[in-house]
């Protein structure tokens, strides 16, 4: 099976992106899948709330945040935008052409609520696991 | 007062707008960055380059990403780009004024006639600018 380089996109690399790529490294068990994370904009250092919250739901969060990048576009071969805030159309045009765009989305969270961060880690897991099934399918 | 030029990639429009303002204004108060969406390639085009500097316009050093902390240090951000949607500067975590220069993108098929356009357009813009900024002191 050839092997998929999987990047996961969304506004700042702080949270949803964050959340999808360490969830995603966590259940495969492929190896021929392969995962990263950025933002369009650099975001600041997540946020320990976020991190406690998803650390209780068995998903680990860390490292410095990413922008992204050509040589990130390149690597590619799937981009997940795990953001409703995130317009397609960044990835669109001739430099893009052949890789493959999927949408998920999911809002950001902006307070300090465990329920509404829970929902968002809950919504970014459900996809996930559906994506990984879907990978399967097409080996 | 501090601008941040924004285009997709910061190889060419940015770039062009950060370093013609740079060249052209006296005021020691506002200073201007720039930073792409997508961290381009590097080095840069150097035709692209070349043109630039007939008109006294010097692009050196690496594409820079735009990080959230620059970014909520700018007063205004200018998307030198029609590529960049302005909504991406949308958000709860930072509210600042946005002007959009609806710039194309330039290509390496290119003719040296299309960059010299985007050039003027761009330089035309920043010049604007600046007499407004003038006008505001």
């Amino acid at each position: 099976m050839t092997k998929k380089n999987i990047l996961f996109v969304c506004k700042f690399n702080r949270f949803r992106s964050k959340v999808a790529e360490a969830y995603f490294k966590k259940i495969n068990k492929n190896k021929n899948f392969n995962v990263k994370s950025a933002g369009l904009i650099k975001g600041s250092p997540l946020s320990p709330f976020q991190k406690g919250v998803a650390r209780e739901m068995g998903i680990s969060i860390s490292g410095p945040t990413r922008g992204l990048s050509t040589k990130l576009f390149i690597w590619q071969d799937i981009t997940i935008i795990v953001a409703n805030d995130v317009p397609v159309s960044i990835f669109c045009g001739s430099r893009f052409d052949g890789k493959k765009i999927i949408r998920w989305k999911i809002p950001d969270v902006f307070n300090e609520d465990k329920n509404d961060t829970k929902k968002v880690i809950s919504a970014i897991m459900e996809n996930t696991q559906f994506l990984i099934k879907q990978l399967e399918k097409a080996k | 007062m501090k601008i941040f030029f924004v285009c997709k990639y910061n190889r060419f429009r940015s770039r062009v707008a950060e370093s013609y303002f740079n060249l052209k204004n006296k005021t020691k108060k506002i200073t201007a960055s720039s930073g792409g969406v997508i961290v381009g390639r590097y080095p840069l085009n150097e035709r692209e380059v070349k043109i630039a500097e007939e008109y006294g316009i010097k692009i050196t050093g690496p594409p820079k990403e735009i990080r959230f902390e620059d970014l909520v240090r700018q007063d205004l951000i200018i998307v030198v780009a029609n590529d960049v949607p302005r909504k991406i500067f949308n958000s709860k975590r930072f509210e600042k004024k946005v002007i959009v220069w609806s710039i194309p993108d330039v290509y390496p098929g290119d003719n040296k006639g299309i960059l010299r356009s985007r050039i003027a357009e761009i330089k035309k813009r920043v010049d604007k600018l600046i007499k407004r900024l003038e006008k505001e002191k």
